[in-house]
């Protein structure tokens, strides 16, 4: 029952997965290219998605599913219009990252790995960004902002819910 | 004495036996009828020492200078002139730490408490880790059983680090399931627990569903599923009727017409 109900939500069509699918070779080496344009398109990896990857390449389901969940790369939620990633490496670390994460956590009202009601936002944390010298740095779609300071959270954030 | 090509002599407790290259300690030691308790480890599949209950002193002497250290014994293998202590005091302190970490996993499992009992280790040393799913310690074996020896994949693990679980794909009752309860027959926890319902077997935890059994045609006892009978399909090489009765009543059936 759950998993019907789950599908009418998601409203992603068959179609646009096998579209995906026939682009790669149907050997499980495809397994987590195909997985990477998947979350590519759809922004995450819809339920249907896992099932129909793994009638694809003919593997158990069971083994899509580790795959999908082992890799942070990939979410089986879907994910806000602006992806927020917080370095919490060592160097980000003691230059406050914390704070930083706090501050957006609060403005946003979501926790760490959580996406906000309305989907404008995701946020997660990261280990490193190789950019230990801007620290503590935050990256918002693919643009890094470096030298972080909790005041220019809500800035930040305010320009990047406009667009 | 000459020595034989992949022949491998090794000492354990002071007891010397030859085994064949490859054998692992842990396959010695019971040769020798020396006991290493074991969680991860099962007959039925390679080893893969993800438990780390049946860690073993080995060492060895190579000009004059001796070296030994800590090692699984069910994944390291033989070799010549190695000894092994399979309860010196180092192996037990490190063992009973090893319980004690496992145990913060599984609180519940008796058969953990029996062995944790044997090695001194307590349950208050630590604060209790409230992660994963009751009694599981995640050592892989219901999965392995059901993918690698079954082949029914229906339950897998899925995340990763302290978030690790076993689970049925995308976290909904498995179709795949011919409810064989082989993964509860594996645990060695007692993390899976299955008990008979109406219609079949249920798993009363870890996983949600349930699976529909046929009746036995004699007793009335709910005791195969049709997909474990698909599945078993011609290869028994015995009659299919066979399976219309339970164990017990094919056993009491066929006892009387063999006098």
């Amino acid at each position: 029952m759950e998993q019907i109900q789950e599908k009418e939500k998601t409203g992603i069509d068959i179609k646009d997965i096998k579209g995906i699918l026939k682009k790669f070779h149907n050997t499980s080496e495809s397994l987590i290219a195909i997985l990477q344009e998947i979350q590519k398109t759809f922004n995450y990896i819809p339920q249907e998605s896992v099932s129909e990857t793994a009638k694809y390449l003919d593997i158990p389901l069971h083994q899509v599913y580790s795959v999908a969940t082992f890799y942070k790369a990939f979410s089986l939620k879907p994910k806000g219009r602006n992806i927020i990633q917080v370095c919490m490496g060592t160097a980000c670390h003691v230059r406050g990252a914390q704070q930083i994460l706090e501050e957006i956590e609060r403005q946003i009202g979501i926790k760490s790995g959580d996406t906000s009601e309305d989907g404008e936002f995701s946020l997660e944390t990261v280990n490193c960004l190789g950019a230990c010298a801007l620290g503590p740095i935050m990256v918002v779609n693919g643009e890094y902002h470096g030298n972080m300071v909790t005041s220019k959270v809500s800035r930040l954030l305010k320009e990047y819910s406009k667009k | 004495m000459k020595k034989e090509s992949g022949i491998i002599e090794i000492e354990i407790d002071g007891k010397k036996t030859r085994m064949p290259e490859g054998s692992s300690v842990l396959e010695a030691a019971k040769e020798l009828g020396i006991y290493i308790p074991t969680l991860c480890f099962h007959e039925a599949l390679p080893p893969q020492g993800s438990c780390r209950v049946c860690i073993v002193e080995l060492s060895i002497e190579k000009n004059g200078k001796k070296r030994s250290w800590l090692d699984a014994s069910c994944v390291y293998p033989v070799s010549d002139g190695l000894k092994v202590l399979t309860n010196s005091e180092k192996v037990i302190r490190q063992r009973r730490l090893i319980l004690e970490l496992l145990l913060l996993r599984a609180p519940g499992s008796e058969s953990l408490h029996k062995l944790a009992e044997k090695y001194g280790a307590r349950t208050d040393r630590f604060e209790p880790l409230d992660k994963g799913k009751p009694d599981c310690i995640l050592c892989g074996l219901c999965y392995r059983v059901c993918n690698e020896i079954i082949g029914a994949h229906a339950i897998g693990s899925a995340y990763r680090g302290v978030e690790k679980e076993v689970i049925t794909p995308l976290n909904v009752g498995s179709s795949n399931c011919i409810g064989c309860r082989a993964c509860e027959y594996v645990c060695p926890t007692g993390a899976i627990k299955i008990k008979e319902t109406a219609k079949g077997i249920k798993f009363e935890r870890m996983f949600d569903f349930e699976i529909t059994m046929i009746e036995c045609k004699s007793c009335g006892r709910r005791f195969v599923s049709s997909q474990y009978l698909k599945r078993l399909n011609g290869k028994s090489g015995v009659s299919e009727k066979i399976y219309e009765l339970c164990p017990e009543c094919r056993r009491k059936k066929f006892r009387v017409s063999s006098y």
